[in-house]
């Protein structure tokens, strides 16, 4: 069970990057709302929210131009979660928050020209199949079919990093590569691939090095 | 007279130019001289009598009681000594090249001390210490008498006790009884500093309340301290919560220690005075050494691996090694083999085989006896022993950060596994001690302000040293240095100067790590310990099975006996900050944080097994 945390690497302690007046508000400040699109008042050398937004969008983008994907005459069946998305960067993350918001901005985006199948959640699907089939609920209303959708691409992934640092000036750095592709699950060939790149530096206080 | 035995003794110590016919005629005979190792900050209350040791005169036998010391170039010792006898006290210094009384030690200085008087004594000013071995000889100024003694060695600038301070400071002596078997001070180890914990307001009883009553001396000190100490109470909350089996308060306490850890500190007020010369290094927000900060990955590893997480847990073990690493330039040289092992045993938990032979072999190549598990090996045995190391503060101005192995690191501990009647072979993964003073595997003399002085040869790293603790202050103006004027400044400076190294330390972290792995199939798990001088968890701290592997982690000192609070934390630092507006709503802050945040969890696993 993965935990539901972000590890956000390097959190700037009194940025002024934003909201200068939340980060420097000495009493503390209520709950604002944020633009997630833009950088926060917080912010580190890892992947942050407004890169899995970027990111996100980016790849909707991209795969509603991809011919394969996004103008067949049926639309193609597509599961979109993070089973097979890795992570063998140094960053603890929650990559649902990556995989979760490509499969809602492609679902939305798509309108229809592909199908998402919610492979996580077949167990589920299963209990009420078999709840219908035994006549303890009755069938609902779209009836019933031979069994669940099988699905025809598969999205697959890893996020991986390098680490530097240099002991003279006490700078980190971090560059941090995202990879997306879809996989044919008939066939194996890689129909769609793209990736996210982030490089980013921080200096902590020379007391800290 | 038989008080004159001891002054003959003295003035024969104190006179290297006697010939070796007269010094042999003359020489008194020493009888088991047992040394007892000291550092500075300690208290020993001794027993002086013939059967322990003695030196002979003509006039019979002075019962005497030696210590011996480590110092480095320039730094300062007071040796305060009172005892219910009068006694002498004798300072050598080791050198190959003194004859004498001593052959190869050179007599450095006297003092004396009257019956029931207390009586304080320099040894020597800054300018003449030279690094080195010293010892100090309490001798009784009477023959055949025994005496009770108390010894303080105090690294102090310009002492001047007071009659209550000193009887304060003598009041805490150890008593220590010479053996016949020396025990040198790299074996023995140093106690922690004491604790220090703020006071807890008003507000923050009901919170201490309302907590899992085992753990409300953690939340206490968390509370209390604020965010100063933040970090290293989120860790000793998290490991003991561990041991507890409160799996999710552990997890949300190192999270916490892990966010801080990894904060950029880029406009700080109390790191950048902590900066300063005018105030202590105690004043920043505690993060950790290197060391202390990749534990706190370490375990926050292990917890994902109980929950089968195992990519995150890879991500933890793998910056685990990156916080303990140094970079030249770009490259950095780990040496941290348990962190590389742990990631690869989380890759091949997570199916990524070719990832976790990279790891092992990494893992290996740091320390050869890290072979990769066996083919049927699907669980982890994490064993900790000993006490962690401790961190002493050295030079001139205490302005030196250096480490030792603690008193409590149990060099005579063993632990033996058993998985049914299979014995889990465990090997050494890490020493905590290592990891402590060495930077990227190269051994530190001590660190200032967070720069490490490397031991590189003879004379360099003396030189480093003393460069470091010359106290100097350059000042300057635009046009350069203002010469003259250094002189008559550093008299004035001097005074107000802080450069005390910050010693606040993470003391619930083990000695050493040993691991091994088995095969789930093989059987029940049986832990035993033997040597162990604190009380061992009753329960293995923490065993699981989820997903494809199994993990077991046990200890041989319990966190929760090693008590709550931040040990080397500072009045001084701890009022400088109450001092401050800015400080003082960020602990507000901090302490609304924690009343907002549900912590509350019920022990999540039952921790079945009994260790023997």
């Amino acid at each position: 069970m993965k935990t539901a945390i972000i590890g956000i690497s390097g959190c700037l302690i009194f940025s002024v990057l934003a909201g200068p007046s939340l980060a420097q508000n000495k009493r503390g400040h209520g709950a604002v709302d944020l633009d997630p699109t833009v950088k926060g008042p917080v912010s580190g050398i890892g992947v942050e929210s407004h890169d899995v937004v970027t990111m996100a969008d980016r790849m909707v983008r991209d795969m509603l131009g991809n011919e394969v994907l996004a103008n067949r005459k049926v639309p193609p069946r597509v599961i979109l979660d993070s089973a097979y998305f890795t992570n063998e960067s140094l960053q603890r993350i929650n990559k649902n928050l990556i995989t979760d918001r490509l499969r809602v901005g492609l679902n939305r985006a798509s309108q229809g020209r592909m199908t998402f199948i919610a492979r996580q959640n077949a167990a589920m699907i299963e209990e009420e199949r078999a709840l219908k089939r035994e006549g303890v609920t009755d069938v609902g209303t779209t009836g019933l079919t031979r069994a669940q959708f099988g699905a025809d691409f598969r999205l697959t992934g890893n996020i991986a990093s390098a680490d530097s640092r240099d002991n003279r000036t006490g700078t980190m750095q971090r560059f941090t590569q995202i990879t997306f592709e879809l996989v044919d699950l008939e066939s194996g060939a890689i129909v769609w691939s793209n990736g996210y790149d982030i490089a980013r530096a921080a200096t902590d206080d020379v007391v800290y090095r | 007279m038989k008080s004159h035995g001891v002054l003959v003794f003295a003035a024969l110590l104190m006179t290297s130019s006697l010939t070796a016919a007269r010094a042999e005629k003359a020489s008194p005979q020493v009888t088991s001289l047992v040394t007892l190792p000291a550092a500075l900050g300690d208290v020993f209350e001794v027993q002086l009598s013939p059967e322990l040791g003695y030196v002979e005169t003509e006039n019979g036998k002075h019962s005497l009681a030696t210590f011996q010391f480590e110092l480095m170039d320039g730094e300062r010792i007071a040796i305060l000594m009172q005892s219910d006898v009068a006694l002498g006290g004798y300072i050598w210094r080791k050198d190959p090249e003194a004859k004498g009384i001593r052959p190869g030690w050179k007599s450095i200085g006297f003092g004396v001390s009257k019956a029931g008087k207390a009586d304080t004594g320099y040894i020597w000013n800054y300018e003449k210490v030279k690094a080195g071995t010293y010892q100090v000889t309490l001798a009784t100024q009477h023959t055949g008498v025994t005496a009770r003694a108390r010894i303080a060695f105090v690294n102090n600038n310009n002492i001047r006790f007071k009659k209550a301070e000193f009887e304060s400071l003598l009041s805490r002596a150890i008593q220590v009884t010479p053996s016949a078997a020396p025990v040198s001070l790299a074996e023995r180890g140093m106690a922690p500093p004491p604790v220090l914990t703020s006071k807890l307001p008003e507000s923050g009883e009901a919170y201490v309340a309302s907590k899992a009553i085992v753990l409300q001396p953690f939340y206490r000190s968390l509370y209390a301290d604020g965010e100063h100490n933040a970090v290293v109470n989120f860790e000793k909350l998290g490991l003991a919560a561990m041991e507890q089996g409160h799996f999710l308060t552990a997890e949300w306490a190192f999270d916490e220690a892990l966010k801080r850890i990894e904060a950029i500190y880029a406009k700080d007020k109390n790191a950048a005075a902590a900066r300063s010369k005018w105030t202590k290094e105690g004043i920043k927000d505690f993060k950790g050494e290197p060391y202390e900060r990749s534990m706190a990955y370490y375990y926050r590893g292990l917890l994902y691996l109980r929950a089968g997480d195992y990519e995150n847990a890879r991500a933890a073990f793998l910056t685990a090694e990156y916080q303990d690493s140094v970079a030249e330039g770009e490259e950095f040289q780990a040496d941290f083999g348990l962190m590389n092992y742990l990631a690869g045993w989380s890759s091949r938990c997570a199916g990524d085989g070719a990832r976790a032979d990279e790891l092992f072999e990494a893992a290996r190549r740091h320390s050869p006896e890290l072979t990769p598990p066996l083919e049927g090996d699907d669980t982890i045995v994490i064993a900790e022993l000993g006490q962690g190391p401790v961190k002493v503060k050295r030079g001139q101005q205490s302005e030196l950060l250096t480490f030792s192995k603690s008193i409590n690191h149990g060099a005579a501990e063993t632990v033996t596994i058993f998985a049914g009647d299979k014995e889990v072979p465990l090997r050494e993964a890490a020493s905590i001690v290592y990891q402590a003073s060495t930077r990227g595997g190269r051994p530190v003399d001590a660190i200032l302000k967070g720069k490490a002085v490397f031991r590189s040869g003879t004379g360099e790293a003396a030189k480093l040293v003393t460069d470091a603790v010359s106290g100097l202050v350059r000042l300057s103006t635009s046009a350069g240095v203002v010469g003259g004027v250094v002189g008559l400044g550093f008299a004035l400076l001097s005074d107000s100067a802080k450069p005390d190294a910050d010693i606040r330390m993470w003391d619930s972290l083990p000695d050493r790590v040993r691991l091994g792995t088995h095969s789930s199939g093989a059987g029940k798990l049986k832990v035993s310990y033997a040597g162990t001088a604190l009380e061992a968890p009753k329960e293995l701290g923490l065993t699981s099975r989820s997903g494809s592997c199994g993990v077991v982690w046990t200890r041989s000192h319990s966190a929760l006996k090693i008590g709550a609070g931040v040990p080397g934390n500072e009045a001084s630092a701890v009022a400088s900050r109450s001092k401050k507006n800015e400080t003082v709503q960020q602990d507000e802050r901090f302490r609304r944080s924690l009343e907002e945040a549900d912590t509350n969890s019920p022990v999540t696993e039952a921790v079945g097994r009994t260790v023997q």
